[in-house]
């Protein structure tokens, strides 16, 4: 692909991160506590991410990068705690929360967290986040209700968001210092599918945002409503 | 220099299939992921309708046996305004008829006493009745056999068919909203009878079986195409009869022949 098209998808991809960035700011007091979550990983997360574009400092680099990966499990730990419904599920979110916890140390005890970025942390990341989201998903199936998951709601945005980047970047993250180490050769051009979907991950993100704000909104006309009409039945 | 070049190929073309093997896993990832976002969406939608199909048939049973309930109140009404009309008032007329014939006789006149006496006993016992039939209560304790007993007994009196009521099995319970809509289907069938049929006899069978309530309606009359009548605005009754039957989870089987008569089958399961 021509070198300008893949710096403008490049772009796109880091400056995407404003969008949510910035809505959520905006809109922060009246964000749920789901978006709140989300607007956290976004603001940590854009550290990394524009600090790739300002400075070349590896070694900051690499720590900022290792430290938002557990950042992000905890915080999306906090997301998806809740959201099971069956005991087996809840079970299974604590085994790999555990199993994380274990794997982490591990991973930092062995490579330490400012030689080089850990993309096999990520790889664990992404894995455990694919897993939860199938097991949310795999509990609207099986439901009776099942309406839990709606293009309404800002966690159907964020899951979603996470569902397409996680396995979609998993192949790449593994391969993460091969591509590095060949930086001419026609790998290069593979960071595209990372810019394509972590640009989706930050829309989807922002679709999250817009729905929560105007679902408040909604809901608090229809409570205005309803309190004006109890008060003219009152008066 | 060639065998430095030679390598530098194997090199890139080794890239590109590992280039080529990542956008394939990567593609094959997103396909799985948004089929399973399609079939979840998919599958959403399904319980959505599910859920919107049984909550229209609640309000359509509520609506029914509201209509059930309010026919049957007129009906009681109406029974009761009839008999107070045609009975109490009838037999508190002749008391007082009575009882002026004994003011101005000069001697007691004891039987006369005696027929006032009885007359006003009797009207005591009408009136106990009429306010039995006015007790709220009535519709919820609304038991199938009595009522369907009491309908023959009032078509024997108000009309010239010869009618045959029958009850087999041990009496259960179908649930009192269930009982009010059977029995309305049972006195619609009864009432196109007495409108259309031209019969002599009816025969209702109230059979009680293992799992369900079997209710059997036949009269001599003239019968019908059924098919036609289904098929018509006249058949209008019928379906709506069938609606009703289907909405407590019954059965209802027409056979009609002309000249001959018709058979109402209903079955009606217990659970």
């Amino acid at each position: 692909m021509h070198p300008d098209i893949r710096g403008i998808i490049n772009d796109i991809s880091i400056y995407s991160i404003l969008l949510p960035l910035l809505l959520g700011f905006i809109f922060l007091k009246k964000l749920s506590r789901d978006s709140l979550i989300v607007w956290g990983i976004v603001t940590l997360g854009s550290i990394p991410e524009l600090l790739g574009q300002f400075t070349t400092d590896t070694l900051t680099r690499n720590i900022a990068y290792n430290l938002y990966t557990p950042f992000e499990f905890a915080m999306l730990w906090v997301l998806y705690r809740d959201k099971f419904r069956s005991r087996l599920n809840r079970r299974i979110f604590r085994t790999t929360v555990r199993i994380y916890i274990g794997l982490s140390l591990l991973i930092v005890w062995y490579f330490g967290m400012a030689a080089r970025f850990i993309n096999e942390w990520v790889c664990v990341n992404n894995i455990i986040y694919t897993a939860w989201t199938l097991m949310v998903l795999a509990e609207e199936f099986s439901s009776e209700e099942g309406m839990r998951l709606n293009f309404q709601l800002p966690f159907f945005w964020y899951i979603t968001a996470y569902f397409f980047y996680a396995p979609c970047t998993l192949l790449l993250y593994s391969l993460w210092h091969f591509i590095k180490q060949n930086p001419d050769s026609p790998l290069d051009n593979i960071w595209i599918i990372h810019n394509v979907f972590n640009t989706c991950l930050y829309v989807f993100f922002t679709v999250g945002f817009v729905k929560d704000v105007l679902g408040r909104k909604l809901r608090d006309e229809a409570k205005k409503e309803s309190l004006d009409h109890a008060n003219e039945w009152t008066l | 220099m060639r065998q430095k070049k030679k390598v530098s190929t194997m090199q890139t073309n080794g890239h590109y299939d590992i280039l080529i093997a990542t956008i394939s896993g990567t593609l094959l990832f997103l396909l799985l992921v948004s089929f399973t976002v399609v079939l979840l969406m998919i599958n959403r939608k399904k319980k959505l309708d599910h859920k919107m199909e049984k909550q229209r048939m609640k309000t359509d049973f509520e609506k029914q046996l509201l209509q059930s309930q309010l026919e049957i109140q007129e009906q009681s009404f109406s029974h009761i305004s009839r008999e107070i009309h045609d009975n109490v008032g009838q037999v508190l007329s002749l008391v007082t008829m009575q009882l002026n014939i004994l003011e101005h006789s000069d001697q007691l006149n004891r039987p006369v006493l005696e027929e006032a006496q009885a007359s006003l006993n009797k009207s005591i016992v009408d009136l106990r009745d009429i306010a039995k039939g006015l007790s709220t209560d009535r519709i919820t304790r609304f038991n199938l056999q009595e009522n369907l007993a009491g309908e023959v007994s009032r078509l024997q009196r108000g009309t010239h068919l010869l009618v045959e009521f029958q009850a087999d099995g041990k009496e259960r319970p179908l649930g009192p909203e269930k009982t009010l809509i059977l029995f309305r289907i049972i006195q619609e069938c009864l009432q196109n009878i007495i409108k259309h049929a031209r019969a002599r006899t009816l025969f209702l069978v109230c059979k009680y079986g293992e799992s369900d309530l079997q209710i059997l309606i036949q009269d001599d009359g003239r019968g019908f195409d059924v098919s036609d009548a289904v098929g018509k605005s006249e058949g209008l009754g019928l379906s709506n009869i069938s609606n009703r039957a289907a909405m407590i989870g019954g059965k209802l089987m027409i056979e009609s022949t002309m000249q001959k008569g018709t058979k109402i089958h209903i079955l009606v399961p217990y659970v």
